[in-house]
């Protein structure tokens, strides 16, 4: 039996909750879908500002980046009620000055339920092509009143900084000029005034909805005769508004088009249908108008490069011709040598929060150290492993000589670490003679050895945690920022599991002022159950359910690769490397990795092989969040685990429980052809 | 280290062995569930401790890990009704018990072209009161937006013990009951509600009172299968008398020997209640104490825990408090 929870509440209840939350900074996690300008302004980081700057000059452009990485955060800086709330703030607008002469307006394709056009066809029998139309006809006059009202918004502030001018006789002329030109089909013929323009707009708008929500038996006649062409009314306001000076010439329009992964979505209620509203969009940015550009946030997946038709024709959409991209994933990714941003990001971001609960902030040190501490080293984390016997840190080969056992045994007292290691030394290939020739200093010890150890230190630690039954400790900054892996949302998810344990403590109720010094344990409970509820949550997207079983298989299989590899001899084994050529050769595998990666469940790069044939390889990693419920390392290091495709392809099968050879007759032809190392095409993976 | 400390401890720890990541997807929904759905427990309102403490001491209670797993277990499969859950429960006893049963008392049903009519007068004509002092009468009118001339509303069991049969019967007589229909929020082995609805119905059975052809719904907002048992064999005695429950707590969610011989899952549960039974009364008990037994009153067995109270029918490893055993869901007692 379970208790019933899951309905609505009456307001008493949320007043419970809020009482109960409202003490985690960290509570909400999403800053632009549940706060108010106001607190925008305290919580934006501008840390990717410089980054994403081309947002803020002409042309068009992709802003990628996975769920909670901060793209409509970046794009609300153009909304024009973010602009004034920094205005009334007396805060810096975080967009150069020299960059900040424009008109930002748009449409979320989420909150505008665009999905609502694939709910009713317009006509009976309407083909996907038409609706397509309608949808661009839609977003045409949604964006058309979008753009006039962030004018009017900014006009009062912003009237000389930008450039807006909306005196009446110039708006009259304005709307004599718009209502003549043919993109309307005569749609706006019985406009005479201004204020009949934005009401013939919005009427529009309020009747596709209406039939949309049913509440209506049919499209108007006067909307299905004069369906507009996308792009084609945008571009011919914007060149009337500075034709008539309501915006000076140097003013930048920005047309936000955030969510756009969710005309993917479309796909699964009727198919084609995602596909056809994307061409749509597209067409907004083949159009190559300098009147206005378009920001379009999504998703990696959904911008793929196979859904980049234009709407109407067989071309398709081109980087820096038609568009230039930005990726926030890529800035905020750990590169495998040198710094990134991230950390300087998390770190405001952390600052921010506590800023707006009220804590003091130390003046010089960092806030994410000062709370979660510097987090503590190899060799205490393994004393704590072994809290009944540190000779439990080493397994001892029952051949080694009991001189050489007794040295291990003694030195585990001292530092169960180095005793791994030095049971490591023993068991590695033209090292084992140690048994038998035990030296004064221990040569894994020295100096020269540094990055043997350093390669191989978690691995021992994991090691002796798991021979003693103990759960790995995780915590401390640097900790935390690893397990992150540049997605923001999983900082804030770690912060907020962490100070979730911390409250359980009623001794720990906030001063509000003094931040707190939380514990290790404190740390790693919220972070298990970060890790862990992430786990849990994979299964939420479109072919998740395989993703899950799949990482769950290779999660599973990366640890016991490391727990049984007593001499230590493959700590890279938590990711494994595929021949680009091989993995080419599976095209569906090839496809569901890289939907692994864009979904942000998997990490791929570029694997710079040591072997001789030195072919061009990719590596693949869990993301790192997933390292605790899987026990495995976050870092990567020495060589991963060298896969061919017909191995990961197995993994697969196996993953979901399927016996290739008998349930898949492809394969085996698949299996033949690269037994013989034939460059001939995967058939099919699924 | 601190209780609290102790207790993230644990949940560390046993994350650590095989399947060990399920105690923390039952730490999570426990913590989850102490958000929205146990604050509101009554007996813990005013200086108790929180339920973040209590739980650390509860699982505390027994010295051994696997006893201590039990225990965490239980928790998310506790029948926790919080406020919101009894005002569904309210509602849903007068839009559905109720005028089903107005129904089966007569030839009219939801064709009939007067149905509503014959539902306003039947409304008009019942005296809605509680069993027991803990069905919160008044509660169950304002939700239901009942407007009645019965401004008074007696528990039954208290009229047993001080009321007039005659002063009853002539305020029934002047209001023009045609129907009693008795509430009660839980009903364990159903001893405690025989007495009082046998009290009722044999009123309604003396001569003057016939005449009146009262009929008598008694509604258990839950009630548990020893109690159906009961409530069965009373309504075989007394034709006047209907019994409709909300909620029927089924078999497979009780713990008790006997429930312990379909179900290996509930085993461990019974052999460690079983052994920990001494500890959980304590050296010094209450007469009330003293009369449970280990799966609860009448060995009931149940999981259900409300917000007014935890009854004593559920197991006392969840709300006993003594010299030597912390509750979860403490009961307070009526003696």
């Amino acid at each position: 039996m379970s208790n019933r929870i899951a309905g609505l509440r009456y307001s008493r209840d949320i007043l419970e909750i809020n009482m109960t939350n409202n003490n985690n900074p960290f509570h909400e996690l999403y800053v632009t879908e549940s706060f108010g300008p106001d607190s925008f302004v305290k919580l934006f980081s501008d840390v990717l500002v410089d980054h994403a700057s081309a947002l803020f000059k002409p042309g068009n452009i992709i802003l990628k980046g996975l769920p909670g990485t901060g793209k409509t955060m970046m794009l609300s800086l153009l909304k024009p009620s973010i602009r004034i709330a920094y205005k009334q703030s007396n805060v810096d607008f975080p967009v150069p000055d020299r960059f900040a002469r424009f008109v930002g307006a748009g449409i979320n394709l989420i909150r505008s339920n665009v999905a609502d056009f694939g709910q009713r066809p317009i006509r009976d029998k309407s083909e996907i092509n038409e609706l397509a139309v309608y949808f661009g006809d839609f977003v045409n006059y949604w964006v058309v009143r979008d753009i006039l009202s962030s004018i009017h918004e900014l006009n009062e502030l912003f009237s000389e900084e930008i450039g807006i001018d909306l005196s009446a006789d110039k708006l009259a002329s304005f709307v004599a000029d718009l209502k003549n030109e043919d993109c309307w089909f005569n749609y706006l013929d019985d406009v005479h005034d201004y204020e009949q323009l934005l009401k013939k707009i919005k009427d529009r708008i309020v009747s596709y909805r209406s039939y949309l929500h049913f509440n209506i038996d049919s499209i108007p006649e006067d909307i299905i005769s004069t369906k507009t062409s996308i792009g084609i009314p945008i571009s011919k306001m914007v060149a009337l508004l500075r034709k008539h000076n309501i915006l000076k010439k140097n003013v930048e329009v920005y047309i936000r088009i955030d969510q756009y992964e969710e005309l993917s979505w479309l796909d699964r209620s009727v198919p084609g249908l995602g596909m056809a509203f994307k061409s749509i969009i597209n067409k907004l940015l083949s159009l190559r108008d300098s009147s206005v550009s378009y920001r379009v946030g999504t998703r990696p997946f959904a911008w793929s490069e196979n859904s980049q038709e234009i709407f109407g024709t067989s071309a398709r959409l081109e980087l820096l011709r038609n568009y230039n991209e930005i990726s926030i994933d890529e800035a905020l990714r750990r590169p495998e040598n040198g710094t990134y941003l991230f950390p300087k990001f998390a770190e405001d971001i952390f600052e921010r929060r506590l800023r707006q609960a009220n804590y003091d902030l130390p003046r010089t040190k960092s806030a994410l150290g000062e709370v979660f501490g510097s987090g503590m080293n190899a060799h205490e984390k393994a004393i704590r492993y072994v809290p009944n016997s540190r000779s439990k840190a080493v397994v001892l080969d029952p051949e080694w000589p009991e001189e050489w056992k007794n040295v291990l045994l003694q030195l585990a007292q001292e530092s169960p670490l180095s005793a791994r290691f030095g049971e490591a030394w023993a068991r590695q290939k033209g090292k084992q003679s140690i048994v038998n020739n035990i030296p004064v200093s221990f040569p894994w010890d020295t100096e020269g050895k540094k990055y043997w150890r350093k390669e191989r230190t978690q691995q021992a630690l994991l090691q002796i945690a798991s021979r003693n039954n103990q759960q790995l400790i995780w915590e401390g900054r640097s900790d935390i920022l690893e397990l992150s892996g540049g997605s923001i949302l999983v900082f804030l998810n770690i912060c907020q599991q962490i100070w979730e344990v911390w409250m359980r403590d009623p001794s720990n109720k906030p001063s509000f002022t003094q931040l707190p010094k939380i514990s290790f344990s404190v740390q790693t409970l919220g972070i298990l159950h970060t890790s862990s509820s992430w786990f849990d949550n994979l299964s939420g997207m479109h072919g998740a359910k395989e993703r899950k079983k799949f990482i769950s298989y290779i999660g599973v299989l990366f640890h016991k690769l490391l727990v049984e590899d007593l001499s230590m001899s493959y700590p890279g084994h938590n990711g494994f490397s595929l021949e680009n050529e091989d993995q080419a050769k599976f095209k569906e595998l090839e496809s569901f990795l890289k939907e692994a990666s864009d979904y942000g469940d998997l990490e791929d790069r570029p694997h710079t092989t040591k072997s001789s044939d030195k072919k061009k390889r990719t590596k693949w990693y869990l993301h790192p969040i997933l390292s605790p419920y899987f026990k495995i390392p976050t870092i990567h290091t020495k060589e991963p685990k060298y896969v061919k495709g017909m191995e990961v392809l197995k993994w697969y099968h196996e993953s979901l429980g399927i016996d290739e050879m008998k349930d898949l007759p492809s394969l085996k032809r698949n299996l033949k052809d690269n037994d013989s190392d034939s460059t001939a095409s995967q058939t099919s993976l699924f | 280290m601190s209780l609290i400390e102790g207790y993230n401890s644990k949940i560390r720890q046993w994350s650590a062995e095989q399947d060990g990541s399920d105690y923390l997807t039952i730490d999570r929904k426990i913590q989850f569930l102490s958000h929205y759905l146990y604050y509101d427990f009554e007996p813990a309102v005013g200086p108790y401790p929180s339920f973040s403490i209590r739980l650390a001491n509860w699982i505390n209670n027994l010295p051994n890990d696997a006893d201590q797993k039990l225990l965490f277990k239980l928790i998310p499969r506790l029948f926790y009704l919080g406020r919101d859950e009894f005002n569904c429960l309210h509602r849903t006893a007068f839009n559905t018990t109720l005028k089903s049963w107005y129904f089966e008392c007569s030839n009219i049903n939801f064709e009939t072209d007067s149905y509503q009519d014959y539902l306003s007068k039947s409304i008009h004509e019942t005296w809605f009161c509680p069993v027991t002092d803990s069905f919160r009468i008044n509660q169950f009118y304002h939700l239901n937006q009942i407007t009645s001339k019965h401004t008074f509303r007696p528990d039954w069991r208290s009229l047993r013990q001080f009321g007039d049969k005659v002063r009853v019967l002539d305020y029934l007589k002047r209001n023009g009951v045609k129907f009693l229909v008795l509430l009660e929020d839980f009903v364990g082995s159903g001893s405690q509600v025989k007495k009082t609805l046998e009290f009722a119905c044999e009123l309604l059975a003396c001569p003057e009172a016939v005449e009146l052809g009262i009929r008598i719904l008694f509604i258990p907002m839950i009630i548990c299968p020893k109690g159906i048992d009961t409530l069965k064999e009373l309504k075989n005695k007394h034709n006047s008398l209907d019994f409709k429950p909300v909620v029927e707590i089924a078999n497979s969610e009780i713990v008790n020997e006997e429930t312990s011989q379909n179900n290996s899952n509930i085993g461990p549960y019974v052999d460690m209640i079983k052994r920990s039974f001494a500890k959980v009364k304590g050296g010094n008990p209450s007469e009330e104490l003293k009369r449970i037994e280990e799966f609860g009153y009448k060995n009931t067995g149940g999981l259900v825990v409300m917000f007014t109270n935890t009854p004593n029918n559920s197991l006392p490893i969840i709300f006993v408090e003594s010299d030597s055993w912390s509750p979860l869901f403490k009961r307070h007692f009526r003696d």
